[in-house]
């Protein structure tokens, strides 16, 4: 696996095709890696909104006529919260919390990108441990999964840099045909968790 | 219950009420504003609720009842201006601009700024700004901005808050006097000069057939003929400068909001009710911009072809369309010429917020990127990777965002783009243009 560089890093992004924007500053790109600021919107799973995940629930909830459960069950999970810059949101102990990135990233064909936390924010127990791979053709904000797994609380704010995006290159064609050439990520939400293709190995009734 | 003890039990309920806006997120420092001078009304009434133990009066327990029920109205407003119904970084530009326009002495002669909440309200866009405050112990007023819910991420459409906040600031003891003395010598040598100069205008030989059918209507239904009275002069006058106002603003992208908002309400855009004739008839209050355009050259292009054929065509296009006017000489109800010492009366009162345009290569930039599904912002950077911030006019991002959306036919490969996800574009774009300007401020 190839990793880009830094010079290949500004190389691509000069040439148009490689987007993680804004860069506020030039340290912000570092030997093999871009540092990634946290955005305005926070996502936490909401007191009352689900008991538990279960896929049988996801998939019960897919193959639902009813529009009503679908969406309640879709929007009722998260509170959302939207943090101007220099306003704190605390990240407690064992809680996780969807957040974007403040970059727009786009990976080109050949490329992908890997997200980890930056050592630091790690060091304090910030983790982005889950979904890092940022697949070629990705467009949009990129949603930090935010976990802390310290013992104290985390004060964070947006603008803050507390990621990094490393670029791998792809051999061959990397083309999706179920996936659109237009579809922008602005916010985080919430994953699917049951795919049709996982349907046969999930119960239709728990 | 007495009456005195039913005044009390609302002003303990509107306190109540009060904290309970506390329980949400509002900008940071926006809910101690809105609390404190909340209390300080609150206080007053208080007192003068235990004025009227002694003897009441019912007229004064009217006045107070009617007075709890206004503060009530605005924390009802405010407590749904929350953060998270509405594109922020748009609202706190709103906010900043309405504070600007909207700062008058207070009664101590220091000037006061409006306390200006925006909320998502579902009903078309609109400002309610306190005439007057009543309370002795209070000095600020409240603006409260409403957007319709729906349009939460349209910011394309927001520009039409400038005719909104034409009419708050109309309504100002120093912004709104000076404008209004401005617009009263632009505008009084033509058909609105007087009631009868705009009656004589509306019966004009070549007034269209469906106004003329009206005129008959209403003349076969009472027993005198319409007549423009002052009162509806000043609506119009007003309807209009608020126009005027707005393009100055927010530029053609007031336009190009105006035409796609209030155009499709506007079936007989030629005609108007005349039994509530507060507004001018769609037609006149359009061709007046499009003068206005003119006036103003921003009927020209300022892309330059050579540098960028596909976006130069694509401004052409949003220009053409703006400018489009299908509409008889008739609907010309003002001149160049007054319109004109108009737009130099707004300048010389608000000239630090009027919108210049900005240059070819910054307009280029910006629709070059939302043609590569970018947010709209200058971005930049040197062979090193040094970025080349820079300040950016939220405005020219709304500009930018028309001119795309506009003119998406020219673009190859063929954007595919909604109108919501341009909007959403320009909204994060507006988001990230604050990160800049916060990282440029230190």
């Amino acid at each position: 696996m190839t990793v880009l560089s830094r010079e290949h890093i500004i190389a691509r992004m000069n040439q148009g095709d490689l987007v993680v924007s804004p860069i506020l500053s030039g340290d912000q790109i570092g030997a093999a890696s871009v540092d990634l600021r946290m955005g305005n919107v926070v996502l936490m799973v909401r007191a009352r909104g689900s008991s538990h995940v279960d896929p049988s629930l996801a998939k019960a909830r897919a193959q639902s006529q009813n529009d009503h459960d679908k969406i309640l069950d879709r929007n009722q999970k998260h509170e959302r919260y939207d943090i101007p810059f220099k306003t704190r949101f605390l990240l407690h102990p064992g809680s996780l919390a969807l957040v974007p990135t403040l970059e727009w990233v786009k990976v080109p064909p050949d490329l992908m990108g890997n997200v980890t936390a930056r050592s630091t924010w790690a060091r304090e127990g910030l983790s982005i441990a889950t979904a890092t791979l940022i697949e070629p053709r990705y467009q949009g904000i990129v949603t930090l999964e935010l976990a802390n797994l310290g013992q104290i609380p985390l004060s964070l704010y947006p603008g803050l840099q507390i990621a990094q995006i490393a670029f791998a290159v792809v051999d061959g064609d990397t083309t999706r045909p179920n996936r659109g050439q237009y579809d922008l990520s602005f916010e985080p939400s919430q994953g699917s968790i049951a795919k049709p293709d996982d349907f046969p190995f999930i119960p239709t009734h728990p | 219950m007495l009456p005195l003890d039913f005044l009390r039990e609302e002003s303990n309920s509107v306190k109540r009420a009060l904290d309970d806006t506390l329980r949400h997120d509002y900008a940071p420092e926006l809910s101690a504003e809105f609390y404190g001078e909340c209390v300080k009304r609150i206080r007053h009434i208080d007192q003068q609720i235990e004025a009227q133990v002694a003897a009441p009066q019912p007229q004064a327990i009217a006045a107070l009842l009617s007075e709890l029920g206004d503060i009530s109205t605005f924390i009802t407003l405010i407590e749904r201006s929350r953060l998270g119904e509405f594109s922020w970084p748009f609202a706190d530009e709103l906010r900043r601009i309405a504070r600007e326009f909207l700062a008058e002495p207070d009664l101590f002669g220091k000037t006061g700024y409006p306390i200006v909440h925006v909320v998502a309200d579902g009903r078309g866009y609109r400002i309610l700004f306190e005439d007057a405050v009543r309370s002795a112990n209070s000095v600020r007023k409240f603006a409260i901005v409403l957007f319709p819910r729906p349009f939460k991420d349209h910011v394309l459409l927001h520009s039409i808050f400038g005719h909104e906040l034409g009419h708050a600031s109309l309504s100002t003891s120093v912004t709104g006097y000076a404008l209004v003395s401005q617009l009263t010598g632009a505008l009084s040598g033509g058909n609105l000069t007087s009631a009868d100069s705009m009656t004589a205008w509306l019966y004009s030989s070549d007034a269209p057939q469906e106004m003329k059918h009206e005129l008959n209507e209403y003349q076969r239904r009472y027993p005198e003929p319409f007549k423009f009275n002052d009162d509806i002069r000043l609506f119009w006058i007003h309807e209009l400068f608020c126009d005027l106002f707005g393009l100055l603003l927010f530029g053609p992208s007031f336009l190009a909001a105006h035409k796609t908002i209030i155009g499709p309400s506007h079936p007989h855009p030629l005609k108007f009710d005349l039994l509530e004739p507060s507004h001018p008839p769609y037609a006149v209050r359009h061709r007046m911009l499009v003068q206005a355009m003119r006036v103003l050259q921003w009927h020209k292009t300022i892309t330059v072809r050579t540098f960028d054929s596909e976006v130069h065509a694509a401004e052409f296009q949003f220009l053409d369309e703006l400018m489009e006017d299908p509409f008889p000489p008739w609907a010309r109800i003002v001149t160049e010429q007054e319109i004109e010492d108009s737009i130099n009366g707004i300048r010389s009162v608000c000239s630090a917020n009027v919108y210049h345009p900005p240059g070819s290569d910054i307009i280029i930039s910006l629709v070059k990127r939302l043609k590569a599904a970018l947010p709209p912002i200058l971005d930049d950077r040197s062979a090193q990777g040094e970025p080349n911030l820079r300040k950016l006019d939220f405005r020219a991002i709304l500009h930018a965002g028309w001119i795309f959306w506009t003119g998406l036919g020219h673009f190859s490969p063929a954007p595919q783009l909604s109108f919501r996800q341009v909007n959403q574009l320009c909204n994060q774009a507006l988001l990230q243009q604050r990160a800049i300007d916060e990282f440029l401020s230190q």
